[in-house]
């Protein structure tokens, strides 16, 4: 994906550990076409072997697996009643008076209470959360309680066409889920946006709340902002799945003193940010995506110093240019966001 | 130290008071942090956003407290505080209290420091009404800052720096089953002072200018209000969102620190001379959104939102200049903007999943900008140095309208062996007013492949193309635009005819990505990744020729239940762009002569190199501790980074020029942090922290660069920021409740 006028080198975002999908072989594909003007009539099924309409539930509450996976467990699970999810007053919740606790979320699972196989060991529980079961039923077992906080954007949002489900980001066993804590947050969204992870280690960039590390604590973060202040993960209507309506709007959220409308509007600004700014990191001054003056010369080339060849002439010891040292440009031109003075049609004003 | 803990003690009191009363069942848990700090060396870079920016000792204040009902009691009600960073500048404070599934009140306060310099130097001292004069005895001989002859002498140091200050309050209540009602306030604070520059003079030959500290008092409100309704196939809803912006400072006036130029008018130069230039305006954004989704059949949802927008700004108008002595009798047009957009944004999304292997998306867009500020003639004083310009002379306001309109559709089929396929077309539409090309279309083709075919490895391919059409180019429209009819002829120009706007030029852009993650052992995970982008415009013309982006990294990570995590990675990046031109001047036969052509090929290339370690409950095997019952681990957490950047910039000058290279510029920063805990009882922890982090970059534009060294500019002399800072904590960990 690109962001705005600007490439930007958007990496695929990291893969999860692979799929093992034991999806049996549904209708052979005739063609994207057909599915366009058939599919939307064409219900889904969902053909897993762990089908919870295969099992049967255990049907006695928390205890019986807590039993097995408490505080010292492999799979520890007892913390989730320290959460929203263990409310049994709230009707919602899957521990609530007559609801089926673990087994709301993993299916009916009396097989891998009781059972054991030929091994020894136990089968999982229907649905066991893990990376080569299919997306889909990974989803479903959350969406079925989710859908409205997850957002009427989910459905087409990119992380879903991506394939990527709730438990890829969110987990609801420990008492504090980690993208729902500031200071953790940008550390799982970084783990597989690695591009901005290295954007937002250049030299100008947004105060991302962030440790590469997740166990470094929070002393260590860098100020105030999280992915979500910008983006919304379960997806948008808006570019890269952000918050506000456009680049610009989500820009001036922040940096209202730009938003305008100027007497003397610059052009590119009241369009797009990103055509002289990117969103994440650089190596120029406030996010510049180049350095300037050649930058603002990319559409500046009037008479006289607008079209002037820059060079190192203009670098001491050889020469002193006012159009290079400093602020360059900006050290006359300096409303290059919107003037608002009747004689600042140069923006100096 | 003493401000920053006060305040933070105040906070942590404050949270205390806030704790409503435990409900009967409920239990409060959480954890307390109560250490110091302490940063051997003061740089305002290392402590940008984090506060950090003093040598000293800093109070240490992380909290978190929660109260919830015990999970099988009948309560709902609980609360939640909890702090971050407290003794420092960049603090954070909420609280929350609410009924789960009935409703929520957060309240949040933010502080985000962000400091620019503090080894700026300038002669110009701040008034009691914010304008900016000259020390007394001011001396100036001549029109150039080396004719300055007291500028060594009356420089002083400042920093530049800013503050954020943000109150939230969230509100959320669900009436009902289907009904949610959602409200948020916020006013952020941002204080503190930035730089800006003045500039006195009547053309671009001879403007004289000076940078400026100019302080920061700016205030934003925002109110969100929504109600939405969810049913069981369907969700509709509405909000409204109010923007407003309030600066307390209208202008910045300053003192010309200049002698006379022959050019201006005498009165423009020092003493008498004073410029003044308008600071960001008050306005206000407002917009009210409904939205709606309905699901056909189980697989297809078709999404609707539709927002409308009204953008005011109506500030009073600064006079044409400050400068009383200067000739200005025509009147300003109008006494305010009246500015006004109007924006429109509408949004159809269609998805479906007629089978689990298909997944498809459409999408259409429609945004618009309508600004319908008034347009009138204004008849500039130039820079505060030369009487009015005449009517010829005058320019007329250009309010910029944009419409975009985008239609896309996306597949992604899952082929049977664990292999995904996505494709996709996009058109996009841009149409613009007083712009050189009325519009531009774009067609953009994506296809890739997912595969995670063979067990142990995922591999990702994707391919993108896109091509612009721009129509008709007219370089002179915005000339004509902003003057009177009849002022100029068709065939004037500012920018060179040959010039073609990035943005608003043909373009043919193609970019290919590939990505192998492959996991040889359940604990051990390799990755790799590339990226190639083009984007090409007319060689013919000038300005933005090509730019090429190429990025590669390598990743690659080690886990062993939650025990041990190791990571590693390193970026390339490399940004390329040649650009051309054409130095011409007012001498017609220099438009035309192509040995004034230039060009300018830039690279800017990184390199970031990053490793974690996370090692939990490792055995310390100290027995003196073990005996007495004081825990037997420690957690470790180490972090290492390098980002290094470096931009070379070549010049080719054409035969009738002369240029020379530039110095490259660059970046270099390591960061190292380690981090470990010891938990010498079940509840509570000894915590040792360090950071080292070593900065150093060169800047041409700034190095060596004294506040005198350019003529015709009065810098601040700042140099590219350089420094190594040390910041180790101690602190003690304490958690209640289970």
């Amino acid at each position: 994906m690109v962001a705005g006028e600007r490439q930007l080198p958007i990496l695929p975002a990291a893969r999860r550990p692979p799929r093992t999908s034991r999806a049996s072989g549904l209708r052979r594909s005739l063609g994207v076409l057909t599915f366009l003007l058939c599919g939307l009539l064409q219900p889904w099924a969902a053909a897993y072997p762990g089908d919870p309409a295969d099992a049967e539930y255990f049907g006695r509450g928390a205890d019986g697996c807590l039993m097995c996976h408490g505080a010292d467990s492999p799979h520890p699970a007892a913390d989730i009643l320290a959460t929203p999810h263990g409310v049994r007053a709230d009707d919602r919740t899957p521990f609530a008076a007559g609801g089926l606790a673990c087994e709301a979320c993993h299916g009916p699972s009396a097989e891998h209470v009781t059972g054991r196989r030929d091994d020894g060991s136990r089968p999982p529980p229907a649905v066991a959360f893990r990376a080569d079961e299919p997306a889909a039923v990974r989803e479903a077992a959350c969406l079925g309680c989710h859908e409205r906080d997850a957002g009427h954007h989910w459905q087409g949002s990119s992380h879903r066409f991506a394939e990527v489900v709730c438990g890829d980001c969110h987990r609801v066993h420990p008492r504090q889920d980690p993208i729902l804590a500031r200071a953790t947050q940008s550390g799982v969204c970084l783990d597989c946006h690695r591009q901005q992870r290295a954007e937002f280690l250049r030299p100008s960039a947004h105060p991302l709340s962030t440790s590469l590390s997740a166990s470094l604590s929070a002393a260590f973060g860098r100020g105030g902002m999280v992915c979500s202040d910008c983006h919304a993960p379960h997806g948008s209507l808006a570019p890269a799945e952000l918050l506000r309506d456009s680049v610009n709007e989500s820009c001036t959220s922040c940096h209202a003193e730009y938003r305008g409308p100027f007497l003397w509007e610059h052009a590119p600004v009241s369009e797009d940010c990103t055509l002289c700014h990117v969103p994440h990191g650089s190596s120029h001054r406030n996010l510049l995506t180049r350095r300037t003056p050649w930058m603002c010369q990319e559409c500046h080339l009037a008479a006289f110093h607008p079209s002037a060849l820059e060079s190192g002439l203009g670098v001491p010891p050889q020469g002193a240019s006012r159009q290079i040292l400093g602020r360059d440009c900006m050290n006359c031109h300096v409303q290059v966001h919107g003037s608002n003075h009747p004689s600042g049609a140069g923006f100096i004003r | 130290m003493s401000t920053a803990a006060s305040r933070a003690l105040r906070l942590l009191l404050t949270a205390a008071m806030l704790g409503p009363a435990t409900a009967a069942g409920a239990s409060t848990e959480g954890q307390l942090e109560l250490g110091l700090g302490y940063i051997d060396d003061s740089s305002y870079r290392y402590g940008k956003y984090s506060g950090l920016r003093d040598e000293g000792a800093e109070l240490i204040v992380d909290f978190e407290l929660e109260n919830r009902p015990a999970w099988d009691s009948d309560e709902l009600a609980y609360w939640r505080l909890a702090g971050q960073r407290l003794g420092l500048d960049s603090r954070r404070f909420e609280a929350e209290i609410g009924h789960q599934g009935v409703q929520r009140l957060a309240f949040t306060y933010q502080e985000i420091p962000s400091n620019h310099s503090d080894d700026g130097r300038t002669p110009f001292l701040r008034a009691t009404d914010g304008s900016l004069d000259l020390p007394p005895g001011w001396q100036v001989a001549g029109n150039t800052t080396s004719s300055m002859v007291s500028l060594q002498d009356q420089l002083r140091d400042f920093d530049l720096r800013q503050r954020r200050r943000s109150l939230t309050l969230d509100y959320r209540r669900h009436l009902g089953a289907a009904w949610q009602l959602d409200g948020a306030l916020r006013r952020d604070i941002r204080d503190g002072n930035r730089q800006l520059a003045g500039t006195i003079g009547s053309n671009g030959g001879n403007a004289r200018a000076a940078l400026l500290p100019t302080g920061v008092d700016f205030e934003t409100d925002d109110v969100e209000l929504g109600l939405t309704r969810h049913g069981s196939r369907s969700q509709l809803g509405f909000t409204y969102h109010g923007s407003f912006f309030r600066n307390a400072d209208r202008a910045l006036n300053w003192q010309n620190p200049f002698g006379p130029q022959p050019q201006w008018q005498p009165a423009a130069a020092f003493p008498d001379g004073r410029g003044a230039l308008a600071l960001p305006p008050d306005n206000r954004f407002q917009q009210l959104r409904g939205f709606g989704q309905v699901s056909v059949a189980t697989t297809t949802r078709i999404s609707l939102d539709v927002a409308r927008g009204r953008l005011e700004q109506d500030q009073s108008f600064l006079p044409y200049t400050v400068n009383p002595n200067l000739a200005a009798p025509a009147a300003l047009p109008r006494s305010s903007l009246d500015g006004r957009v109007d924006t429109t944004v509408a949004n159809l999304r269609i998805t479906a999943r007629p089978t689990a292997r298909l997944n498809l998306v459409g999408r259409i867009r429609h945004e618009e900008r309508d600004n319908g500020t008034p347009r009138d003639l204004y008849l500039a004083v130039s820079g505060d140095a030369a009487d009015q310009v005449a009517m010829a002379s005058g320019r007329i306001n250009r309010p910029y309208s944009l419409t975009r309109r985008d239609a896309s559709v996306d597949a992604s089929y899952r082929l049977p062996q664990r292999t995904r396929l996505n494709v996709g077309y996009e058109n996009r539409l841009r149409q613009r007013d007083y712009s050189e090309v009325n519009a531009t279309r774009e067609h953009v083709l994506r296809a890739g492949v997912r595969s995670d075919r063979l067990g142990f490895a995922s591999l990702a391919a994707d391919y993108r193309r896109e091509r612009r059409d721009a129509g008709r180019y007219l370089g002179n429209r915005p000339l004509l635009a902003t003057r009177l009819p009849g002022t100029v002829d068709a065939e004037d120009f500012e920018n060179h005819p040959l010039l073609r706007k990035y943005h608003l030029a043909d373009r043919d852009r193609d970019g290919v990505s590939v990505r192998a993650d492959v996991y040889p052992h359940e604990r051990v995970h390799l990755g790799a990744a590339f990226v190639w982008n083009r984007d090409s415009y007319d060689d013919a013309a000038f300005g933005l020729n090509e730019s090429r982006v190429r990025s590669w990294v390598i990743d690659a990570g080690y886990a062993r239940a939650d025990t041990v995590h190791l990571g590693a990675f390193y970026h390339n990046d490399r940004y390329a762009n040649e650009q051309s031109g054409r130095s011409f001047t007012a001498i017609p036969a220099t438009v035309d002569d192509p040995r004034r052509n230039w060009s300018v090929d830039s690279d800017d290339g990184y390199h970031t190199f990053g490793a974690t370690l996370d090692l939990q409950q490792i055995d310390h095997g100290v027995q003196w501790l073990k005996a007495r019952g004081l825990g037997g681990y420690v957690d470790l957490g180490f972090e290492a980074v390098q980002s290094r950047s470096r931009g070379q910039i070549g010049v080719i000058a054409g035969p009738a020029l002369t240029g020379a290279p530039l110095p490259d510029h660059s970046t270099r920063l390591n960061r190292y942090r380690i981090e470990a805990r010891y938990p010498f009882s079940d509840a509570s922890s000894l915590k040792l922290a360090w950071e080292h982090e070593r900065y150093r970059s060169r800047d041409f534009a700034l190095d060596a660069v004294a506040p005198d060294t350019v003529a015709n500019v009065l810098l601040f002399g700042e140099a590219s920021p350089r420094y190594r800072a040390n910041w180790v904590t101690v602190s003690l960990l304490h958690r209640f409740g289970s």
